[in-house]
């Protein structure tokens, strides 16, 4: 049987070791920007205060070289290991990605340790090529790094792929409980459906879809998209041929998931099973 | 053909996601991305070459420069929606066809060369002559190009068709806001990858090969990132477009529909 092509995605699919698979949302380099801007930018401000402090108070002692000396050395530590220490100590996250909600895991979805934190991050000297000015004070251009996410898969820059790690969005998923319909012209539409039709796990999925959306679809167009599944539907039921068909799938969607769950599900069949199988392995010719 | 198993997941996605997924979609379908972009491009590169020949004639000045800079900028942003035509129709056939074809993009582009030049051309020329009228386009109408390519309105409306320019704009009705602020992000990218890439085709001809830039190479350099980010920015608006559908028309749940429709009548037969 042919395979069906990898559709192109973001999304990933990671099975834990223990079995467990976890989807994510890989952040490329335009996802990854913002929340770089945001750290350079706590790293300046921080920078530029010590910068302050340390003058200020080393110069009334009358030592204001150790003041810049100090800075100096302080400018190196921030600059090498601000994001190693930080995604170390928050879990894979710097105060830009927990604001945009990113995260460094391990390729295998393990959290990070120290070592790929630091060596990751010192990398960034690498994937920061070219560089416009003068050595760790020169601003990065990173089209190393970009052209390393923009030929593989994962977006991983050369730090990443060094490591073994990768940068997702973290999603707070909202759990959607079944979607409330119970207009009458709906339920009188339900009651008049035939008892004997069974709603195959695929029509059922695409009901749920639709009703989750309907509401954001503006009317005419609702009833043009119910259309292409609802004319078939109505030959099948013998429903006139003007049956309104956002009307009918939302009926049926009602009988399925509202008043049938209410009455009690039964199990499907093993040969409607077997069905529903075949069904779902359908591919592209 | 089955309509859920398009070549790009179709779901909702952010302006940032879309900027990602252009990424891949151009690994994926590389060769023909730059033949492409190079068959539509090209003619226009040596067009706007001979344009600031004419207009600075080797002038390196400063004052010079920001002139090169500046009219590029303006030919390019003007020429995109036209040579990027080829790379949008093949995305369109590419979105569900895994072959999609050459001759085909040919024969559609020709059928939509009216419309094109109509609105990509006369009518942009017309708002181009000022600055402010120039980013009409760009802000309320940012998919015009991939309405009068991909969806094929007739000119004016007929047999419950709607024309181009009434299906532009139900498509872009009330999120005039939104395409603003997506704007200024697009010059904010675009004007980093742009700068980036300069300084970097720069510092490697200079450090590795040891070529200093007279003026003729400077306009081709400029010339030529120029036009890998229109072109990498043509695949966003692309992907954007398909967000557009999604979010606004409910596309995914279309096809799905229309999928499960197909699974059922080959159920039923």
């Amino acid at each position: 049987m042919p395979q069906p092509q990898r559709q192109l995605d973001s999304r990933i699919e990671i099975v834990t070791p223990e079995n467990i698979a976890f989807h994510y949302i890989l952040a490329g380099p335009f996802r990854r920007l913002p929340a770089y801007l945001i750290d350079c930018g706590i790293i300046l401000g921080f920078l530029i205060l010590a910068f302050i402090v340390l003058t200020m108070t080393t110069s009334f002692g009358g030592v204001g070289g150790l003041g810049i000396g100090l800075w100096l050395l302080l400018v190196f530590i921030v600059s090498w290991f601000y994001f190693g220490v930080f995604e170390t100590l928050w879990n894979g996250q710097t105060p830009g990605k927990r604001m945009l909600g990113l995260r460094v895991l391990s390729e295998n979805g393990q959290p990070i340790n120290a070592m790929q934190a630091i060596l990751r991050n010192v990398l960034r000297a690498v994937d920061g090529l070219p560089f416009w000015g003068a050595g760790g004070l020169g601003i990065p251009f990173y089209m190393c790094g970009l052209a390393a996410m923009a030929a593989g898969s994962r977006y991983q820059r050369l730090g990443d792929l060094a490591c073994g790690t990768i940068v997702v969005v973290e999603r707070r998923s909202r759990l959607r409980g079944v979607a409330r319909i119970e207009h009458p012209d709906v339920v009188r539409m339900a009651l008049q459906l035939p008892v004997s039709f069974t709603v195959s796990r695929g029509l059922a999925h695409a009901l749920s879809v639709y009703v989750a959306r309907r509401e954001r679809i503006a009317p005419a167009r609702r009833y043009e998209i119910a259309r292409s599944l609802a004319e078939p539907l109505a030959a099948r039921f013998s429903l006139p041929g003007d049956t309104n068909p956002d009307l009918l799938l939302c009926a049926l969607y009602y009988r399925t998931f509202i008043a049938d769950s209410s009455a009690g599900s039964t199990p499907l069949s093993p040969e409607r099973e077997a069905q529903e199988m075949a069904d779902a392995e359908v591919t592209l010719p | 053909m089955q309509f859920d198993q398009a070549r790009i997941a179709i779901r909702e996605r952010s302006w940032l996601d879309n900027l990602d997924l252009a990424l891949q979609v151009i690994r994926t379908h590389f060769k023909a991305v730059c033949v492409l972009a190079a068959w539509g491009v090209l003619p226009l590169v040596a067009m706007n070459y001979a344009m600031l020949y004419v207009l600075l004639s080797g002038d390196l000045s400063e004052e010079a420069t920001f002139e090169m800079v500046w009219w590029s900028l303006v030919a390019v942003l003007f020429e995109a929606p036209l040579a990027t035509a080829p790379v949008t129709l093949y995305l369109g056939q590419a979105l569900f066809d895994a072959h999609p074809s050459g001759r085909k993009v040919a024969r559609d582009l020709l059928a939509c060369l009216p419309q094109l030049f109509l609105f990509q051309f006369l009518l942009r020329g017309l708002l181009f002559v000022m600055v402010l009228s120039a980013v009409i386009p760009y802000a309320l109408w940012p998919y015009l190009n991939e309405v009068i390519l991909l969806e094929r309105n007739p000119l004016s409306a007929r047999g419950g068709q709607l024309s181009t320019m009434k299906r532009s704009s139900v498509l872009h009705r009330g999120k005039s806001g939104d395409y603003i602020a997506r704007g200024l992000a697009a010059a904010f990218f675009g004007g980093l990858l742009v700068v980036a890439l300069y300084v970097t085709q720069s510092m490697v001809l200079r450090v590795l090969f040891g070529v200093s830039e007279g003026w003729t190479a400077r306009v081709l350099a400029l010339q030529g990132v120029l036009w890998i980010v229109a072109v990498f920015f043509t695949v966003v608006r692309f992907l954007s477009y398909l967000d557009q559908r999604i979010r606004s028309e409910g596309w995914e749940v279309e096809l799905f529909l229309r999928a499960q429709r197909e699974r059922m009548m080959r159920h039923a037969a």
